[in-house]
């Protein structure tokens, strides 16, 4: 194998892939970074079992060939190397790649290629294309709300659907649920329904580039891809069934509230402050024409603050994890917030005044 | 006169005290605590006890104590002759351990007796002999002090006789006896010689940590903590085991009530409660607990051979040994590794406090090594790295309570321990320890306005079989104050659960509501409100932290759980009374680098 690229490119390739590398592994190869030389130019993957990513970076093709190079030596050697014309050679007997610039040379070794796990090729079939900007809001506004809980495999990803000309990305960890959606242009989605793992959408989250293009996505029974121009990203799926979460949202609430996003959500974040030895406790006393929020921390302090909010339905007094509250204001993209509750035990939820697809459901919390 | 009805008569003297001598001397162990108790009432600073056969052969107590004249040695044979009381008046505040007057005449009607007594200032002595009810006296030669020997127990009542245990068992049961009254009495140097061999020698400094060492083993005070404190007027002092050294029986556990040796319930209660969060049940910590008690408090003629004592206010009894022994575990600081003392000032290396040749020198200066404890621990993961006693030499590093917030995690090792720096060594987190013991602290020091409890998104179904339902419908107040919320659904068996306790936190899925309720619902529910409860918080602690066994924890995550240990209330044990953390201070580093 022998190719010609910049050190630009090749450094930028190398930073896009280099996070799919498994960060422990007890597989020596999958520290490394597989490279393929062909045609189409070098292409670069990385893949711990779980996640894979791949980006193309331009460059002369000499030698077509494959390598696969310790990712941490190769990238930080590229990323140190003189900007201009790197050559890379690999010699195909003894793995060795030689990394050459002007008159200089270093010779990294390598791992045999053929040991490298394949990354399935994206399926030409039932490909939808979606706006990376629109994609990349799905993921922003939800996989706050995926479980950490390696105990309920389930939540630990958002179940995404693709139905009609609607894409949804849903996330819980079971006390509050994030559901965002989008249309999709051109294809529809027959019914496709998977739970990618958060690890993929924090990944995503990260190379979706709203300023390149659509986003091809592709969802089989076990994987699924997207395609984000030149760069490739694949994830496994998670198994099981995501809990059927329209059943649990109420469709009324006793008490609807109108409010400033960012008055809530900072309101919200002082709760959080104040008690941030113990648990983050915000309460909120809703009446007519006024809106309390209290919080208190024995050792700390406390707090009071009045919002100007406009509510209907019955007054109510009620109590959340302010953390809870503010993940979800955070994710609304409007002036206005519109909060509806009901009472301790029943699911709370906030949106958008003006209904832009997106909601937010919270459970409250009982205190003493 | 129906034929054959015996006569009523008056028993004579012989008889009447023969009975009497069957409620004070049961067995040799009773002689031997009926001398020692006249010893240490007349103000012995020495007592020698020499036993043959088991105290059946004989009993000899020799003390220095002020002794009699002949006068009043004569006397003292006699039934109800006493030197300690005038009038039941002064039984309410009767401060020596006998009044009544009848020990010794007790055992001279069962035993062969002999006494020999001087007062210190006297220069005769005089010699008592008791046998068969002939009694005899002399003038002798003697030491300052008095000396009385009892052979051939029982030799003139063959029945009780019958009645002894082997010789080993009556053995067993005098060196209980005369430890109890050494534990009672650190000031008093006792020694105990069994068929000639030495069993107990204790060195009457008036410690009564070195008492401890010297009755039980020399490794024994090292696993107590000093207690010191009390309610009103009720002082409670002595020394109480570490949790992680709690044994099997209550063998260890010695009560005394200004200065009585007394077994009670009411103590035995307190010091019980004090450890209900630190010892699974079966097990019983050492504990030698001395209490005063004002006069008239305390009824102290209530057994025959007084053993017992009745409390005015027992309850407040509990209540003060509870407070007291729960503060001597606090107070006294983290795992086997700290030694109590006062915490390091800021930034000052902690000064050792060596006692030179003293191994434990006071309560105070206890200590205990790296991996301490020895006896008394079943688990065998704890002898690992356990090093011989020998080789662990007295260590007295000077801090005892762990500054939590000062601690700076370093890192995991084994997904389970938290390694981090404090100002004075090196310190282990057992994460899934401490984690437990805070989620039970959580779970039940609800604070007003704080939360208590998480509603689900999803509420979480479950059928229950009958005899659970039956046991959930009687303690359903309870779990719904501890933060479930249910709602019974279908005809059957079937609940919702709604909310769960707020301590659950994010992990609450069915399988961990479904294992928190079976184990709450198994077996009996604890009759008693609050046991009943911190059972409860128990099985949400046990559940909740197995998710946090075997983890890998951010440093994020370490920090959160080393300053959440700094607001526990106990911190340095989990709810099994194994030790939750651990140091390893610099005089423990430079012995083991061979540095010290
Ligand atoms: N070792 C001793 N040294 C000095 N005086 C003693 C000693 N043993 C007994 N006496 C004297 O003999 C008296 C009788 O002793 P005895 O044990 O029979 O009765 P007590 O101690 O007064 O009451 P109790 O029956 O409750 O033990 C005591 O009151 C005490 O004056
Ligand atoms: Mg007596």
């Amino acid at each position: 194998m022998r190719v010609t690229c910049t050190q630009e490119n090749l450094a930028a390739g190398i930073s896009v892939v280099q996070r799919g590398v498994s960060a422990r592994t007890t597989l020596p190869i999958l520290t490394g970074i597989l490279l393929e030389a062909s045609g189409a130019g070098l292409r670069l993957s990385a893949t711990d079992h779980e996640i894979g990513i791949q980006a193309t970076v331009p460059g002369d093709v000499a030698r077509p060939g494959a390598a696969v190079l310790p990712a941490r030596t190769f990238g930080d050697m590229v990323r140190k190397l003189p900007p201009g014309e790197v050559e890379l050679e690999v010699d195909t007997a003894s793995h060795a790649a030689q990394l050459a610039w002007g008159r200089s040379q270093f010779v990294i070794h390598g791992y045999p290629p053929d040991e490298y796990p394949l990354l399935p090729e994206t399926p030409r079939e039932g490909t939808l294309s979606l706006d990376q900007g629109l994609l990349r809001d799905l993921v922003r506004r939800t996989q706050f709300a995926v479980s950490h809980d390696e105990t309920r495999p389930v939540l630990t990803g958002a179940l995404l659907t693709l139905e009609g000309d609607e894409a949804r990305l849903v996330a819980t960890d079971g006390f509050r649920m994030a559901l965002a959606r989008t249309r999709l242009d051109g294809g529809a989605g027959a019914g496709v329904s998977a739970i990618i793992p958060g690890r993929a959408l924090s990944e995503l989250g990260r190379l979706l580039d709203p300023g390149a293009g659509p986003a091809r996505v592709h969802v089989g029974p076990n994987q699924a891809f997207f395609e984000l121009g030149a760069v490739r990203c694949l994830t496994r799926l998670i198994d099981g069934a995501f809990p059927n979460y329209r059943q649990v949202i109420p469709q009324e609430y006793r008490t609807q509230v109108r409010v400033s996003t960012g008055a809530f959500l900072d309101a919200c974040e002082r709760a959080a402050l104040i008690s941030r030895d113990g648990p983050p406790v915000v309460r909120l006393d809703l009446a007519p024409g006024r809106m309390v929020v209290t919080s208190a921390a024995p050792e700390v302090g406390k707090g009071y603050e009045e919002l100007p909010a406009e509510i209907a339905g019955e007054p109510l007094e009620i109590a959340f994890n302010a953390r809870f509250l503010s993940d979800g204001l955070r994710a609304l993209e409007a002036e206005t917030a519109e909060f509806a509750c009901t009472g301790p035990l029943t699911p709370a939820r906030i949106q958008a005044a003006e209904g832009d697809g997106y909601f937010y459901i919270v459970l409250p919390l009982r205190t003493l | 006169m129906a034929a054959g009805r015996p006569p009523v008569r008056r028993l004579d003297p012989d008889t009447i005290n023969q009975i009497a001598a069957g409620e004070v001397v049961e067995r040799p162990a009773s002689v031997v605590k009926e001398l020692v108790e006249n010893s240490l009432d007349a103000g012995a600073s020495r007592i020698h006890v020499e036993v043959r056969g088991g105290g059946i052969q004989s009993i000899r107590v020799v003390d220095d104590g002020w002794g009699m004249g002949p006068d009043d040695a004569g006397l003292a044979l006699e039934r109800h002759a006493t030197s300690k009381l005038r009038s039941a008046a002064d039984l309410a505040t009767v401060a020596t351990l006998g009044f009544r007057g009848e020990a010794l005449p007790s055992i001279a009607a069962v035993a062969r007796l002999t006494l020999v007594t001087r007062p210190p200032e006297a220069v005769e002595g005089t010699e008592i002999r008791a046998e068969g009810g002939r009694i005899t006296r002399r003038a002798a030669p003697s030491p300052p002090g008095t000396s009385v020997t009892v052979t051939d127990l029982f030799y003139n009542t063959p029945a009780r006789r019958k009645h002894l245990r082997p010789a080993a068992a009556e053995a067993a049961a005098i060196t209980h006896a005369v430890t109890a009254l050494a534990l009672a009495h650190p000031r008093v140097a006792f020694s105990l010689v069994h068929d000639g061999r030495e069993v107990l020698r204790t060195p009457g400094s008036g410690q009564l940590a070195a008492t401890v060492a010297a009755v039980w083993d020399p490794g024994a005070a090292r696993r107590m903590v000093p207690v010191d404190g009390g309610l009103g007027k009720i002082r409670v002092t002595g020394l109480v085991a570490r949790p992680e050294t709690a044994r099997a029986s209550r063998a260890r556990q010695h009560f005394t009530v200004n200065a009585r040796p007394v077994e009670s319930t009411a103590v035995a209660a307190g010091l019980e409660r004090a450890y209900r969060t630190l010892l699974p049940p079966g097990r019983f910590p050492a504990a030698v607990l001395h209490l005063m008690v004002p006069e008239g408090t305390v009824d102290v003629n209530v057994h025959p051979a007084k053993r017992e004592v009745r409390f005015v206010d027992p309850a407040a009894v509990s209540r003060a040994v509870e407070l007291a022994v729960t503060e001597g575990l606090s107070r006294a600081g983290a795992g086997p590794l700290l030694a109590p003392g006062a915490p390091p000032a800021a930034g000052s290396r902690p000064e050792p406090r060596t006692e030179p040749g003293v191994q434990v020198a006071d309560a105070g200066a206890l200590y205990a090594p790296w991996d301490a404890p020895g006896p008394g621990r079943d688990d065998p993961a704890a002898g690992a790295v356990m090093i011989p006693e020998a080789q662990r030499a007295p260590v007295t590093e000077g801090a005892a309570q762990v500054d939590f917030e000062r601690l700076e995690p370093l890192g995991q090792v084994l997904d389970s321990y938290i390694v981090a720096r404090g100002p004075d060594g090196l310190y282990l987190v057992d994460q899934h320890a401490a984690a437990e013991r805070l989620v039970y602290e959580a779970a039940l020091d609800l604070k007003p306005g704080g939360p208590v409890s998480q509603a689900l998104l999803v509420p979480v179904a479950l059928e229950l079989d009958p005899e659970a339902f039956a046991r959930w419908e009687s303690v359903r107040g309870d779990l719904e104050e501890l933060g479930f919320a249910f709602e019974p659904f279908g005809a059957g068996r079937e609940l919702l659960v709604r909310a769960v306790p707020y301590v659950l936190g994010e992990t609450a899925d069915t399988a961990l509501v479904s294992d928190v309720l079976d184990l709450a619902l198994r077996g009996p529910a604890e009759p008693d409100p609050l046991a009943r409860r911190e059972e409860f918080g128990r099985v949400l602690a046990s559940c909740k932290a197995a998710l946090k066994a075997n983890q890998a924890l951010s440093r994020e995550e370490m920090a959160d759980l080393l300053r959440a240990m700094g607001r526990a209330r106990q911190p340095y044990y989990c709810l099994h009374g194994r030790p939750t953390v651990l140091r390893l201070g610099r005089r423990e580093l430079e012995r083991r680098f061979g540095r010290g």
